[in-house]
């Protein structure tokens, strides 16, 4: 499963990222989101979100195994355990939809909070879906 | 508290000094935010009778304990000031990322004290505070003020910022927010631009914190929900505001040629929602809103001319006001006042005034070759960048029609619409009993902000020219927005939806953990009303500014279904002692112990 945009729809009120970041860290703070929309001029931009991709770079990059594709759930999974900060999986990242917060030190990589993602839930005008 | 940051950040421009300033939980108990907090600081920190466009008036900036949440509208500021056009209490609102960035950064509002010695913007990153040189951007308009403010855009930051119209202490300057969103009304641009203060930029890092987030996120879904059974958001999604002209035209309520009538039937299926619909290419919400009511449209000559909006006023104000049928034209004309820093609303008043001037030969002998006939658009634009320089004819525009006709005089005040020296926008009051009082009771002058009564005088079924329930309907209605200006919330979510006074209270203690109630909201609203009204006393206003042009008292409205409206005088003055009655101020407008007693703040 994963998240699909449609940038078209977009609105760029920015509902998914103050809701990714209440489910994960029960603060409001976009800063601290796992997706992005980016404010340019003077149109919103498309939004950047992970797409637990089949063959994934972040992996590929990740020196200490903290990223791994989960075959049976289908995502790409992140371990902060195990992560060392290099940050070589955003750079790596083709969509640039991995972040890191440089005040909290965290990367920040979309779970898809367990399989219900709340940016679907919140997204008014049904620009994010939820796919196969 | 959760939710708030229990600090403001106070910067002195004169002495290039900044500090923090702790925000007691009573004060937000007792007056919320946003509106109530501006008028109960700018009541004690300002002194009395200070020049508002001199040193020592201050501005407020200030958030709400809901801004940066996911409460639908939670992303505006406030700017609270000693009103340059009224010498009262001065509130002017806008959308933009400033006001979460403002909390992110930790504070729950700035405070803005003195006079820059030279051109400045002020930089806030979390607790570092910069006052900066800003020689580079003055003179510049707001557009490319704000990109140079934005950067590379790698990293967002959240910025008001003035054009020309501020720095030359147009009237009627407005402060710019992410390109296309205005704090616009009242002047406070001029007020930012005698502080030599360009533009502040702020980016925070911090947290909002929730007392209860699972209970937040089922309240907003649950809204979410009910918005889709509302026939009003689904017409805001699609239009925008414009779509108030098919509801103003229909009624006869639509500015035209300077408020000469209230019908203009070139502007159907041209400036109403359809005519502007099909100009509308991309939908925008403000920072987490739901409805995302904002419509960007582009010319028909450009696709480069692209503005978010124009929204009704604009429309009203740029087409009918001012006999012009084309929409491009409007947005021609949104465009430039948006990059020129000045509110749009006053702007079209203001070129209607100096249109029916020419009309009626009150111009002074050296503008006689201007072509000001009402439809010369042309004439119009360059009319705003005159004003915005205050360059000629502009020179005398730039201060207001109240001014400007007292300048000419010539009985050219029968027709200059304002109260208190605010220009009217795009409603007029000759539709009813309500509007009108709401216009001439409005704190700010003439504003359709506080209470909208064509919503029951044209939608609803209060008959427009009885008295009865008037008075108490203004007030009820004043009161409501001013929790919501308060909290600080978009009032549009609120009542489209629609949503409570109740729902928001959920929404407060979900939020900060306390137990505001209904009630508690309402009395708080009156308190705060009362205060505005206290601090206008103080400041010289009293009951004979709150008034109406002598066109709205003496010219009846020649067509369509408001044809013969008038507002009879001795009704205005029925309907002010009902209201003082019903807000517990006496025969003069000012209120009395026993109410501040009552609410309070006696002795404050």
């Amino acid at each position: 499963m994963r998240l699909k945009i449609d940038a078209d729809l977009c609105v760029g009120c920015k509902a998914c990222e103050i809701a990714c970041s209440l489910e994960h860290h029960n603060v409001f703070n976009p800063k601290r989101a796992n997706i992005k929309v980016i404010f340019t001029h003077p149109l919103p931009s498309a939004p950047k979100y992970c797409r637990q991709c089949k063959n994934p770079q972040c992996v590929e990059s990740c020196p200490t195994g903290a990223l791994w594709r989960d075959e049976k759930k289908d995502m790409v999974v992140y371990d902060k355990e195990k992560c060392i900060h290099c940050l070589k999986c955003i750079e790596a990242c083709p969509f640039d939809s991995i972040f890191y917060n440089q005040t909290t030190e965290e990367i920040l990589k979309c779970d898809l909070c367990g399989g219900n993602p709340v940016c679907v839930e919140f997204c008014e005008k049904d620009a994010i879906k939820f796919i196969e | 508290m959760d939710g708030v940051k229990g600090k403001l950040l106070e910067i002195d421009l004169s002495k290039a000094s900044h500090r923090e300033v702790k925000l007691e939980k009573e004060l937000i108990k007792k007056y919320i935010g946003g509106r109530g907090l501006g008028v109960k600081l700018l009541g004690d920190l300002l002194p009395k009778n200070v020049d508002p466009l001199g040193e020592e008036n201050i501005m407020l900036i200030l958030t709400g304990p809901l801004t940066g949440s996911i409460v639908p509208g939670s992303g505006k500021y406030v700017v609270i000031s000693k009103s340059p056009v009224t010498g009262g209490f001065l509130d002017s609102y806008s959308s933009g990322r400033l006001a979460p960035e403002i909390k992110f950064a930790g504070y729950d509002g700035l405070i803005i004290k003195g006079k820059a010695k030279r051109p400045s913007y002020i930089y806030i990153e979390d607790k570092n505070v910069e006052i900066k040189h800003a020689a580079h951007l003055w003179g510049k308009d707001t557009f490319e003020t704000e990109e140079i403010l934005q950067g590379s855009g790698e990293e967002e930051y959240g910025t008001m910022c003035i054009g020309p119209a501020g720095e030359n202490l147009v009237n009627f300057a407005s402060i710019n927010s992410d390109f296309f969103r205005q704090a616009a009304r009242g002047g406070i641009g001029a007020v930012m631009g005698s502080k030599n203060l360009k533009a502040i930029k702020v980016r925070g890092t911090g947290d909002i914190s929730c007392y209860d987030s699972k209970g937040m996120m089922d309240l907003v879904l649950k809204h979410k929900e009910k918005l889709k059974e509302s026939a009003v958001v689904e017409n805001r999604q699609k239009f925008g505001t414009p779509s108030t002209l098919d509801i103003t035209n229909e009624a006869g309520m639509l500015p035209t040629k300077n408020y000469q009538s209230g019908v203009y039937k070139k502007a159907w299926g041209k400036l109403d929602s359809e005519g502007v619909s099909k100009n509308i290419i991309k939908t925008r919400g403000c920072y987490g809103c739901m409805i995302a009511c904002s419509q960007i449209t582009k010319t028909n000559d450009n696709e480069e001319e692209i503005v978010e909006g124009p929204e009704y006023e604009t429309v009203g104000m740029f087409g009918p006001n001012l006999g012009v049928d084309s929409l491009s034209a409007v947005i021609k004309a949104n465009i430039k006042c948006d990059k020129l820093g000045m509110d749009t609303i006053s702007a079209g008043n203001v070129i209607g005034f100096a249109m029916e001037c020419y009309e009626k030969g009150i111009l002074p002998k050296k503008y006689d070759d201007l072509d000001l006939e009402f439809g010369n658009f042309e004439a119009a634009l360059s009319l705003l960048d005159d004003i915005a320089l205050r360059k000629d004819l502009g020179e005398l525009m730039a201060n207001g029609v109240e001014k400007m006709s007292e300048e000419l005089k010539e009985g050219s005040e029968h027709f200059a619409m304002h109260v208190k020296g605010l220009e009217f926008p795009a409603y007029d009051p000759r539709i009813g009993l309500g509007t009108a009082l709401s216009y001439a009771v409005s704190p700010r002058g003439a504003c359709h902000r506080r209470a909208w009564p064509p919503s029951i005088e044209v939608l609803g079924n209060l008959e427009p020219y009885k008295i009865e329930g008037k008075a108490e309907y203004v007030k009820e209605k004043v009161d409501e927005n001013s929790v919501f200006h308060s909290m600080l919330v978009c009032d549009f979510p609120a009542k489209w939806i629609p949503l409570s006074v109740e729902d928001f209270a959920t929404y407060l203690n979900l939020l900060t953990g306390e137990n505001f109630t209904e009630k508690d909201l309402w009395e708080t609203a009156d308190r705060i009303e009362t205060k505005i009204r206290l601090f206008n006393n103080r400041e010289g206003l009293t009951r004979e500014d709150d008034n109406l042009p002598p066109r709205i008292l003496k010219d009846t409205l020649p067509e369509g279904p408001t044809k013969g409206n008038v507002v009879n005088e001795k009704d205005l003055n029925t309907l002010l002692d009902k209201y003082y009655e019903v807000r517990g101020w006496s025969k003069h407008g000012i209120p009395t112990t026993e109410k501040l007693k009552e609410l309070n703040i006696k002795g404050e």
